[in-house]
């Protein structure tokens, strides 16, 4: 229940943790495309540099961080493996018709690999670092725009921080009702798969009820404290953007041109 | 005679459509602008009931609530709702923000105010109820009488005209239940606050201006307390007048009638 690491927030005070959420998602979404100016293995040793510095700076420890990608390594590996055996060119180790393993192929599953780890860990040092009230405000605020197209903004913002606030409770909900059915003598993670499904049902009905009686009680809650959606409302929690945050967003631009620099003109790997 | 601030007329209610089973039946009742109108009785006589229709929650099937003057409809809820507040009996899921401050702010955000003026007055509610320590803190994993003051605040805050209090401080220690008595009883007198308190504790009933035994949704008596305590011998008496039956029962030349803790004193000291 608690091996889901991204999207988990460490509380710190370290240098990341005071960046303002906004800065950060800009930050962290832009990262996403700089990552694909990086041609060479120069580039690709900048990058991983940056990301190895945001993990340092967090102050969390490099054993999490390996944790957060172990769900998704099948998936990474699995693509690497595509690329390595359907890359062609420079020096060919083997070649069973359309699958080769060549240098090339060599070369681009490892640029591959690195990509996915690097988003992987650089997300991961964002939610690690940013409270998740404060991520749904900046979500919120760089939205805004989209109010002119009539999107609900701030209600989908509103649901998202309702969300999260439901999350721990059900987690915690879950494991009251699993030490239930231990209590009755119900051991888990035993028997056929099928037995295993028996037992996971009866947990599922107990927690739909209560989330359901939750989510009335909430709403019930919100309306008496005089909530309506479509209403202007004002906001308690303020967003402070401060000097470091620009500087942050400059580190980001730095970066980038770094990168150009030191990219390879005119030939590119696929 | 000025208008009641709260008038009930005849209203029914009932939570199953096909049962003619009525939770609210014929239900009359007022209470004067400044007064503190305790409610008792069993469990499922209907108060947590009362309460919600008191807040518009809930319509009552037919007769009418006024408050201030005003009946209380789909349309006219949403102006009132800045009158009146309900703290409600569970404190467990009517928590909205991820903090104890955002959570009061939250009725105040409601009302588009300033966010001066709400820094202002959560910090302040947050003091009246003694909770300025945990500003910060997550509501969920507070205990349950820190949630019931964090829910007291959070209607104080809105400063209503009207609060409705459901159960609202069974949480709190005999200690600390004392003072807020004592301090809602002064806020009561400053600002004419009108209060509704459904409770257990026959100590704090006493200390209403008025009593109502609700039974099976309608009204068996409203009186002063002392009246009642008289009358109906089924209620756990408070103190003082479990101590004067007691004197009786032994033979004592108490008086036959309700005494308050100082007449108790005097009689005793003679
Ligand atoms: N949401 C609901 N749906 C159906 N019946 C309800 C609901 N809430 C309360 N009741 C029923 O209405 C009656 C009065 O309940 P309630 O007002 O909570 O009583 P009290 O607060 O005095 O203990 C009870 O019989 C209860 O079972
Ligand atoms: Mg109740």
């Amino acid at each position: 229940m608690n091996k889901l690491i991204l999207g988990r927030y460490f509380p710190g005070d370290s240098l990341l943790h005071c960046i303002d959420p906004r800065a950060k998602l800009i930050a962290g979404i832009s990262f996403i495309f700089i990552l694909f100016i990086a041609n060479n293995w120069l580039t690709y040793l900048v990058l991983w540099l940056f990301t190895f510095t945001m993990m340092k700076i967090s102050g969390v420890s490099l054993r999490i961080y390996i944790r957060g990608v172990r769900p998704l390594i099948w998936l990474i590996l699995f693509t690497v493996l595509l690329q390595v055996m359907f890359t062609a060119g420079g020096e060919i180790y083997i070649d069973w018709g359309p699958i080769t393993i060549s240098s090339f192929g060599l070369i681009n599953g490892v640029y591959i690999f690195s990509r996915f780890a690097m988003i992987i860990f650089v997300s991961t040092v964002i939610t690690l670092t940013t409270k998740p009230i404060d991520l749904t405000d900046a979500i919120n605020y760089l939205l805004q725009p989209l109010k002119r197209l009539k999107l609900p903004v701030d209600e989908i913002s509103l649901m998202l921080s309702v969300a999260l606030r439901f999350i721990p409770i059900i987690l915690d909900e879950t494991q009251k009702v699993l030490d239930a059915q231990r209590a009755r003598g119900i051991v888990f993670g035993e028997g056929s798969l099928l037995q295993q499904m028996k037992k996971i049902v009866p947990m599922f009905v107990p927690l739909f009820v209560s989330s359901l009686v939750r989510a009335e009680d909430m709403a019930n809650a919100m309306e008496v404290r005089g909530y309506q959606s479509n209403q202007p409302r004002s906001s308690f929690r303020r967003l402070h953007w401060r000097k470091g945050d620009t500087f942050t967003l400059f580190a980001m631009v730095l970066l980038s041109v770094i990168l150009i620099v030191l990219r390879t003109e005119g030939h590119h790997f696929h | 005679m000025s208008t009641p601030c709260v008038n009930v007329e005849n209203v029914f209610f009932h939570y199953n459509l096909q049962k003619q089973e009525e939770t609210i039946a014929d239900l009359s009742f007022t209470a004067e602008r400044g007064e503190w109108l305790a409610v008792v009785g069993h469990n499922g006589s209907g108060k947590s009931t009362l309460a919600s229709l008191l807040v518009g929650l809930r319509a009552p099937s037919s007769g009418s609530i006024y408050i201030n003057g005003i009946e209380l409809t789909e349309e006219s809820k949403w102006e009132l709702r800045s009158h009146i507040g309900l703290v409600f009996q569970n404190p467990e899921n009517q928590f909205i923000g991820t903090t104890v401050k955002d959570d009061v702010a939250f009725a105040l955000e409601n009302q588009n105010m300033p966010y001066h003026e709400m820094k202002q007055r959560v910090n302040r509610a947050l003091e009246m109820v003694g909770m300025s320590r945990y500003a910060d803190h997550d509501p969920s994993r507070l205990s349950g009488g820190q949630k019931q003051r964090v829910a007291i605040a959070g209607l104080l805050a809105l400063q209503p005209a009207i609060i409705v209090l459901d159960e609202a401080m069974v949480m709190l220690d005999p200690k600390s239940r004392q003072e807020f008595m004592h301090f809602l009883h002064d806020l009561r007198k400053q600002q004419q606050l009108t209060i509704i308190s459904i409770t257990h504790d026959m100590n704090e009933a006493e200390a209403a201006d008025r009593m109502l035994v609700l039974q099976k949704g309608s009204v068996k008596e409203i009186d002063r307390p002392a009246q009642i305590f008289q009358r109906e011998d089924w209620l756990d008496v408070p103190f003082i007048e479990a101590l004067r039956r007691k004197l009786k029962e032994r033979g004592s030349a108490v008086p036959d009638q309700y005494m308050t803790e100082q007449e108790m004193m005097r009689w005793l000291c003679r």
